[in-house]
């Protein structure tokens, strides 16, 4: 029994310390109260990062967007692959710098340096809700995350000669390699 | 018999019913309190136990009818006594006489609220029952100071400190009745099937054909098997509702009807409101999971393989009835199968309008709080989706003013809604979402007081969340439901229909979370199945 009781306190604990973690911003990078919204981004307490808010309406933060994975600055990757909306809500081709760009064009939420998550920068975002039907994340800050793979920054070469990034599942929780030419979802990090 | 021996099980048989009444009395109170009917006892509200009241106190009842069984043998080996005619004795001797019938009412009452169901005669036997025991409870309390005329404490702290020697001086042959229907109580749940009523449910020809279409206007429907269960939604209106059932298997599918009167269609669903400062939601009790007027009708399914009373045991009461997890937001309870799964059909007249389906959900030990989530459902939810449904035409609930997510393409689209009549059976509040657009203060032209729905249809539910096809229709006063599933399905948070299966069902009459419910439910039987 005293362990049972541990064993709730400490869940209830981290619980408590999940929700405490996080904090919510209006786009101008104003903090809202937790009770508050809607919200923009999300701020990682612990860590100082900056995190990109979904919406499930259509423009530059579309929740189904996907982008292929494309890093300009060493022309790796593959360009305009994936399918997302602008901020007036045309839809066209496009990759993860597009996103990075408009974003940062945008101070969106008050910053700009907006970039792809690295492994470890998105990992540390998941969270087991005990739910398969829910995405593994805090998804009470985090809304409208699909169950699908997130693109990571991490890339390494394939065998082909082509390049391989790294996603994240956020149903599965587990990562995997692939080639930078499909198209997955994209959650944009800050650094503080 | 001799005195001591009589008075040891005096003791004995009262410690026990202060312990039957004081539980009875304080789960009873939960149930009211749940309800929304504590009087003046809500202010007690904190000190109540909290959790599954209904199986407690099903169970106290039941502990009660033996209990009685035994006092009316006991009384019959009671010594004789020399009969006192003083006026403390005889106010005595009534006030026992008035308690025995108090007591046989409460049973009576008690198993018509079982066996008749919560909603017997609209309502009044449980509100007498509600006032019987609060009468209860004045007697125990009266009955404790009247005997003091005999002996001031003496007999009171005989019963309230009972000392050990009386356990030895009962004797045998009170221990053996009691220890047996202590093994009975306990073994109850064991018992509750075999007091379940049947659902009977017929073979379908594989060549008729039932289209689900809420109309119900099949032959195959005029000679199936029908079943009425009487529900009753305490807290809303006291309102009785019965729900007739039927139900059909075609093979591998099973097909339910289901029917229930409403005079109001309730087809409107939290609509937004422009007003001077922008758009609000219209709402009286959204933000404590509570609407209770502006909200769509709903009915809801249960299957669980268990028989227990109120759901298989799922109806959790009080505002925090799971230690280690969150309250809930209406102070009233939640829904949790701890060691369980249950199967839970939910159909909403607005959300699942036009796509035939209705919400495949389940409740299951209670999940985790998930930071950030406004409202925690415990062991609720809806099966996984993978995509489809609908969406709230808001970002985020408020009680002063929201930005619509989207808005119409063609304004006119609005159109019919501003002059809609109450309860327009025709009328179903909600758009789709691809006709409509993400909100911008440039198309936000609409004038003060325009009204929009506040539902954004998108496609059928796809995953286990769609795994049941219902469809309903309002007509001159009743709710049609049909609905279709696979006795078996892929999804692991759905039961398979087979044969001993245990139904409920409950109507939400323009309520988001107060529905009506019965006791005992229906289990399923396949006629000529083997």
């Amino acid at each position: 029994m005293k362990h049972l009781i541990f064993c709730l306190a400490l869940l209830s604990g981290m619980q408590a310390n999940a929700s405490d973690r996080w904090q919510k911003t209006d786009a101008q990078g104003r903090a809202l109260p937790v009770s508050a919204g809607p919200w923009s981004c999300i701020r990682d307490l612990n860590t100082g990062l900056l995190w990109e808010n979904k919406s499930d309406n259509e423009g530059l933060h579309f929740n189904a967007a996907t982008y292929s994975w494309f890093d300009a600055t060493h022309r790796l990757g593959v360009e305009k692959a994936g399918s997302c909306s602008d901020a007036s809500m045309k839809v066209s081709p496009c990759d993860t710098r597009d996103l990075m760009v408009l974003a940062n064009q945008q101070a969106w939420c008050g910053v700009s340096n907006w970039r792809v998550p690295s492994a470890k920068e998105l990992t540390s975002l998941l969270l087991d809700t005990g739910f398969v039907g829910n995405p593994r994340i805090a998804s009470g800050f985090f809304p409208h995350t699909g169950r699908f793979p997130y693109w990571t920054a991490d890339v390494r070469p394939s065998n082909n000669g082509k390049t391989e990034a790294l996603i994240l599942h956020f149903g599965s929780g587990s990562t995997q390699w692939l080639g930078t030419q499909h198209a997955a979802r994209l959650r944009l990090v800050a650094s503080p | 018999m001799s005195v001591a021996k009589y008075y040891s099980r005096v003791v004995v048989l009262h410690c026990c019913a202060i312990l039957l009444l004081l539980g009875s009395v304080l789960s009873g109170l939960r149930l009211a309190l749940s309800a929304g009917r504590g009087d003046f006892f809500s202010v007690f509200n904190a000190y109540l136990p909290q959790g599954g009241m209904h199986g407690l106190h099903l169970s106290l009842g039941f502990a009660w009818c033996v209990l009685a069984l035994i006092f009316v043998w006991h009384h019959w080996h009671a010594p004789a006594r020399v009969a006192s005619s003083t006026l403390a004795e005889t106010w005595n001797r009534y006030l026992i006489h008035f308690a025995r019938y108090l007591f046989l009412s409460l049973l009576i009452l008690g198993g018509a609220l079982y066996f008749g169901g919560s909603a017997a005669l609209d309502g009044w036997v449980l509100l007498l029952h509600r006032y019987l025991a609060y009468s209860a409870f004045v007697y125990l309390i009266v009955h404790a100071f009247s005997q003091m005329i005999y002996s001031p404490w003496l007999q009171v702290r005989a019963i309230l400190l009972p000392k050990l020697k009386v356990v030895r001086q009962v004797g045998w042959k009170f221990w053996l009745p009691v220890s047996l229907a202590a093994v009975l109580w306990l073994g109850s749940a064991w018992i509750m099937p075999y007091l379940t009523p049947q659902l009977r449910i017929a073979n379908l020809a594989l060549d008729q054909e039932i289209v689900i279409d809420g109309l119900a206007n099949e032959s195959a429907w005029q000679s199936a098997p029908l079943h009425t269960v009487k529900t009753l939604n305490i807290g809303a209106n006291a309102a009785e509702t019965p729900v007739t059932v039927q139900g059909l298997r075609q093979g591998e599918v099973v097909y339910f009807r289901f029917s229930w009167p409403d005079t109001t269609p309730s087809l409107q669903h939290l609509p937004l409101v422009k007003t001077a400062q922008g758009w609000r939601i219209e709402q009286t009790g959204l933000l404590r999971n509570d609407e209770t007027q502006f909200y769509e009708d709903k009915f809801a399914v249960m299957l669980a393989r268990a028989p227990d009373a109120a759901g298989a045991g799922s109806m959790l009461l009080g505002s925090q009835p799971l230690a280690g997890y969150a309250a809930n937001r209406t102070g009233r309870g939640y829904h949790a199968a701890q060691g369980a799964l249950l199967d839970v059909w939910h159909w909403k007249s607005v959300r699942n309008h036009g796509t035939k389906q209705l919400d495949d959900s389940h409740f299951a030990a209670a999940y985790p709080e998930v930071p950030g989530e406004i409202r925690y459902t415990a062991g609720y939810k809806s099966d996984p989706l993978q995509s489809g449904g609908y969406s709230e035409n808001w970002a985020w609930p408020s009680n002063g003013i929201v930005t619509p997510k989207r808005l119409p393409r063609d304004p006119a689209q609005l159109a019919r809604f501003q002059a809609a009549k109450p309860n327009d059976p025709q009328l179903v509040w909600g758009m789709s979402w691809y006709e409509t657009l993400p909100y911008s203060s440039a198309a936000d032209q609409y004038p003060v007081g325009t009204r929009m729905p506040s539902v954004l249809w998108t496609t059928m539910f796809e995953g286990d969340r769609g795994d049941v096809r219902a469809m309903a229709s309002w007509h001159k006063g009743v709710w049609t439901l049909e609905a279709v599933r696979g006795i078996k399905t892929e999804s692991p948070f759905d039961l398979a229909l087979n044969e001993g299966l245990f139904m409920w069902v409950a109507v939400f009459d323009h309520q988001q979370t107060q529905h009506s419910y019965h006791l005992r439910p229906l289990q399923l039987h396949f006629e000529g199945q083997s």
